[in-house]
């Protein structure tokens, strides 16, 4: 294992994989305000980004020159494959959780 | 919400750019401003600057923009970067940017070489001086006692300290380790089986070996025999060639037999006291009672001869021992009128190095040594690094397109610095072969000029090489900064363009000023050397005042005077022999004070018989010599005309028949008076001078020859001497002795001359490279000015007045300056000096202008004189 994923961390490394083709800095921060409702700074973000390509999980490139934001390229991140492997570990192990639960964990009903 | 375009606030943009200047962060800042079109959209205009000032200063000091820094930052061990082909490929630059520029390349080599040989020169001998004593094994532990005295008029600083201070450390203040003694006043001549062979030893106290760490080679070691005398091998060598010189007799003279108790090994380099025999200090108290040995282990006012060393124990109380020695000097002096001293230990580390104390007991150094090689290093090696400066900026073009290329590919200043730094050390370290083959070559030359040379070792040690490598990184850096930032600061658009100004003599720059500097200070040598040779010239054809042609002086070596007299006048070729006991301006500086009610006075004594005056052709002013062979002479003197002036005689003739105190039992009728002439060198003004008469203090015969034949004649003497002394037949001209006394200059002259010829040839060469280089970046002007029908003079003088102009302004500041410098100089080592006068600045202005414009116009003569068609074509 290279690390732990801390709870944010798993959060930025499932919206990038949910974004695909698009995760860069913004589209990121939007999709996790959006489905998250948490409000966080691109410097935050960027640092938790930093982190985690430390840990590995991270592959970035730069994409070409845009009309937007200036001119500036954007850089696009992707999950390697120790996340992939690291995120399975850790949904199985939540699923391997829920399923003995001996507490109903339900909110309906 | 307003529908005009909005913009991000201008400081936090210009904030954060300053912080992510590089394109390593450019995504981060095209999202801020993504972020803030978006914000802008959503919110006011207000909000969304708000929200961006928060954003940029969280992203400030967030990790993500540490860690980027970090990433790519250029630093030695920095993992991230792929050093290793890098470096390499620095190297291979490097070398191939010296073989494509060998003229530059050699200039550059021959003028760090010589300089950092005078930098060798001098990390040679001072870590050789770190080493002294270090070979004694309690060298930790070992302290001298200097005393600091002070008389009401000066204080002054001794290494030694009074006799009787040991004893009472030994006898009342036990605790303090081991003290030694040592007195210094065993000199003489040893005698074995009729050789006799100078002999300069120590006093010491029987702790002596087991305190300072000198080795025995065989024999006893104790010195507790009065009687038993320990000599180093060297001398047992001189002394007794192959015999074995244990249990040998040695006659020392009137300090009497001696037998040699055992061999020890010779006192290394590195020792700050010297001695070739060892006596016991019981010896020095036997004979100082019988008077055999003057010298003075009673008086706290006698602080020459006699030293104190001492071995603590680890883990002394330093303090206290201050607070005794203190306490020992407050009880002693306060009995003393107008007199008192204090006393301090010194650790041996400090002797040869900074103490700058009186009466050393052998070598010491000072510390005005580090000084002296720092400064004079850096005035021959800085024009050396100004040379490589000036060279490697005004090339800048030759690169241009290499940094420009490096910068477009990703390297960043820090990394262009650092290889244009790497080069220039590069360049040093080769450098510093050449720097070690000047090195050797002038070694020994310089040992001889330096007054101690004789007790240092200029080998090649381990050490010294990593010293030197020091050396010469930390030169090449010194020579490579200033072009390593100018390089580093080349834009590379204006690189690749080709429009990088490579700045030969543009209108104020740095590499004018080096050029005049360097010229200054080339015009200080060659004016040193001028000067020096000027006034070698006037000491020589100086009128001293007496006559020095045609003299023979012989040491008389306990032979008779009056036999000697005797036989030598039978020869036909000796005109006339005097007696004397020194030899004027050689060795007549036999001080004595006479006293007076009023005011002591402190006069030159000589003793002379009553041929001397005429043999040396001084005329008298009043009164007439000495009768020859009269008793009664030992109670006349005859003065000279300083003495009558001191006196308050108001002229010659009132003085004769005065009376002159020379001590309370003695007073010496004055029966004659001499003009004044210059019995010691120029350095010293003529004093008072008192001539008595007294065959018991003759040592020289002076012999006036006349004859073709010098050498025959020298022959006859020979053998006349032979006949009346068993002792080994000594003479030399009194002018040959005369011309190497007052030869003050000689050694500035060598030091001037030597210094000054590496600093010319530094700034010629660094001359030669700056023309070689400005013309060929004006060839294309030149072939046009040709092709116009411009004669070749004026274009050399075209291409030449500019070089011309910086040594015009190079010497006019240095005159001045070395001219006072000089005129220091000058008055201390002669002091009837007339100054030093025009015609030398002439000269050197002369000199310096014919060697700078030899050097310009030879390439500029060249070029001018190309075809144009060559250079034209080249594009």
């Amino acid at each position: 294992m290279k690390g732990f994923i801390g709870e944010f961390e798993e959060l930025v490394l499932l919206t990038i994989a949910t974004l695909g083709d698009d995760a860069y800095g913004v589209s990121i921060r939007e999709q996790i305000e959006k489905r998250a409702n948490r409000t966080i700074s691109i410097g935050a973000l960027h640092s938790t980004i930093s982190r985690l390509e430390d840990k590995g999980y991270l592959t970035s490139f730069l994409g070409g020159a845009t009309a937007e934001r200036g001119g500036r390229k954007k850089r696009y991140f992707e999950l390697t494959a120790d996340a992939k492997s690291a995120l399975t570990a850790m949904k199985e192990l939540r699923e391997s959780l829920w399923n003995e639960s001996q507490v109903n964990l339900g909110l309906s009903k | 919400m307003s529908s005009k375009p909005t913009y991000p606030p201008q400081l936090a943009k210009w904030l954060l750019n300053q912080f992510c200047k590089a394109e390593y962060t450019e995504d981060i800042l095209g999202d801020m401003e993504e972020e803030f079109i978006l914000n802008t959209n959503e919110y006011s205009s207000f909000k969304a600057k708000t929200q961006y000032w928060k954003d940029s200063l969280s992203l400030l000091f967030s990790y993500a923009l540490v860690k980027r820094k970090k990433n790519h930052s250029i630093h030695p061990f920095s993992k991230t970067q792929n050093n290793i082909p890098m470096l390499k490929n620095y190297f291979k630059v490097a070398f191939r940017s010296l073989k494509k520029q060998p003229l530059f390349t050699i200039i550059n080599i021959l003028g760090l070489s010589a300089g950092m040989s005078i930098g060798l020169l001098f990390i040679a001998m001072i870590s050789f001086i770190n080493t002294y004593d270090d070979f004694h094994e309690n060298k930790k532990q070992l302290y001298r006692v200097v005393s600091k005295t002070d008389d009401k008029v000066r204080t002054r600083l001794y290494a030694s300290a009074p006799a009787p201070l040991a004893r009472i450390l030994k006898d009342n203040h036990a605790g303090f380790g081991e003290t030694t003694r040592i007195n210094k006043s065993l000199y003489g001549e040893a005698e074995f089986l009729g050789k006799r062979i100078p002999l300069n030893g120590l006093f010491v106290d029987d702790n002596f070996l087991d305190v300072f760490t000198f080795e025995l080679l065989e024999g006893d070691k104790s010195l507790k025999n009065p009687h038993g005398i320990l000599i180093t091998e060297s001398y047992a060598t001189k002394l007794f060639s192959d015999k074995d010189p244990i249990g040998q007799t040695i006659s020392l003279g009137n300090m009497g037999e001696y037998i040699v108790n055992g061999i020890l090994k010779d006192v290394p380099n590195n020792s700050h006291m010297w001695f070739e025999a060892l006596l016991p200090y019981q010896t020095l108290i036997n004979l100082t009672e019988k008077g055999k040995i003057y010298t003075n282990l009673n008086d706290w006012k006698y602080f020459d001869d006699n030293y104190t060393y001492m071995l603590l124990p680890e883990k002394t109380n330093i303090e206290a021992l201050s607070t005794t020695l203190n306490q020992i000097g407050e009880d002693n002096y306060k009995r003393i009128d107008q007199f008192a001293a204090s006393f301090k230990i010194q650790h041996l580390d400090e002797v040869p190095l900074g103490s700058d104390t009186r009466n050393e007991l052998g070598t010491a150094w000072g510390t005005e040594i580090y000084f002296i090689s720092v400064l004079v290093t850096l005035l021959i090696l800085l024009p050396a690094c100004f040379n490589y400066a000036n060279i490697s900026t005004a090339k800048a073009l030759h690169r241009a397109k290499e940094i420009g290329m490096r910068k477009v590919v990703g390297g960043v200043k820090k990394q262009i610095f650092l290889q244009f730094l790497l080069e220039t050390i590069i360049i040093s370290l080769i450098s510093l072969i050449g720097a070690f083959f000047i090195f050797s070559m002038i070694r020994y030359e310089f040992q001889a000029l330096l007054t101690y040379g004789k007790s240092l070792d200029f080998q090649i040690t381990p050490t010294i090489i990593i010293y030197a490598i020091a050396f010469a990184s930390s030169t090449g850096i010194m020579a490579g900064i200033f072009p390593a930032i100018h390089f580093a600061r080349i834009k590379p658009i204006t690189a690749l363009k080709k429009t990088a100004k490579s700045h030969v003599l543009g209108k104020v720059s740095i590499q004018k000023t080096l050029l005049v500097v360097q010229f200054a200070l080339s015009f200080g040598f060659i004016m040193g050397v001028v000067v020096i040779l000027d006034q070698y010239r006037t000491i020589l054809n100086y009128d001293l005042g007496f006559e020095q042609e045609n003299l023979l002086d012989i040491p008389l070596q306990n032979a008779d005077s009056e036999l000697v007299r005797a036989s030598l006048d039978k020869l036909a070729a000796v005109q006339q022999v005097s007696m004397s006991s020194d030899i004027l301006g050689v060795n007549s500086n036999n001080r004595i004070w006479l006293p007076n009610k009023e005011d002591s006075m402190s006069v030159t004594q000589m003793f002379i018989d009553h041929n001397y005056l005429k043999n040396l052709e001084v005329d008298l002013v009043a009164g007439s010599s000495f009768e020859q062979s009269l008793a009664s002479n030992e109670q006349f003197t005859i003065v000279n005309e300083d003495f009558i002036l001191k006196k308050g005689f108001s002229n010659p003739n009132q003085a004769i028949g005065e009376f002159v105190k020379i001590n309370d039992s003695t007073d010496l009728r004055i029966i004659g008076v001499v003009k004044n002439f210059h019995f010691q060198n120029l350095s010293q003004k003529i004093d008072p001078l008192i001539l008595r008469n007294n065959p018991n203090n003759f040592y020289y015969a002076n012999v006036k020859i006349i004859s073709n034949d010098v050498s025959r004649t020298i022959t006859e003497i020979e053998l006349e001497w032979n006949k009346l002394s068993d002792q080994k037949f000594e003479a030399q001209f009194f002018s040959d002795e005369i011309d190497e006394a007052f030869d003050i200059f000689s050694t500035l002259l060598k030091i001037f001359g030597f210094l000054g010829f590496l600093a010319i040839t530094v700034s010629c060469l660094g001359l030669l490279g700056m023309v070689v280089f400005s013309t060929q970046s004006r060839a294309k002007e030149v072939g046009i000015r040709k092709v116009m029908g411009a004669p070749i003079t004026s274009i050399t003088y075209l291409l030449t007045k500019d070089f011309f102009k910086l040594m015009i302004i190079g010497s006019l500041i240095s005159i001045p300056i070395s001219y006072i410098l000089y005129s220091v100089i000058i008055s201390r080592q002669n002091v009837y000096s007339d100054g030093i006068g025009i015609m030398p600045v002439v000269t050197s202005l002369m000199i310096l202008m014919i060697l700078g414009l030899l050097t310009v116009s030879s390439e500029t003569w060249k070029v001018a004189s190309s075809n144009p068609t060559d250079t034209l074509r080249h594009e």
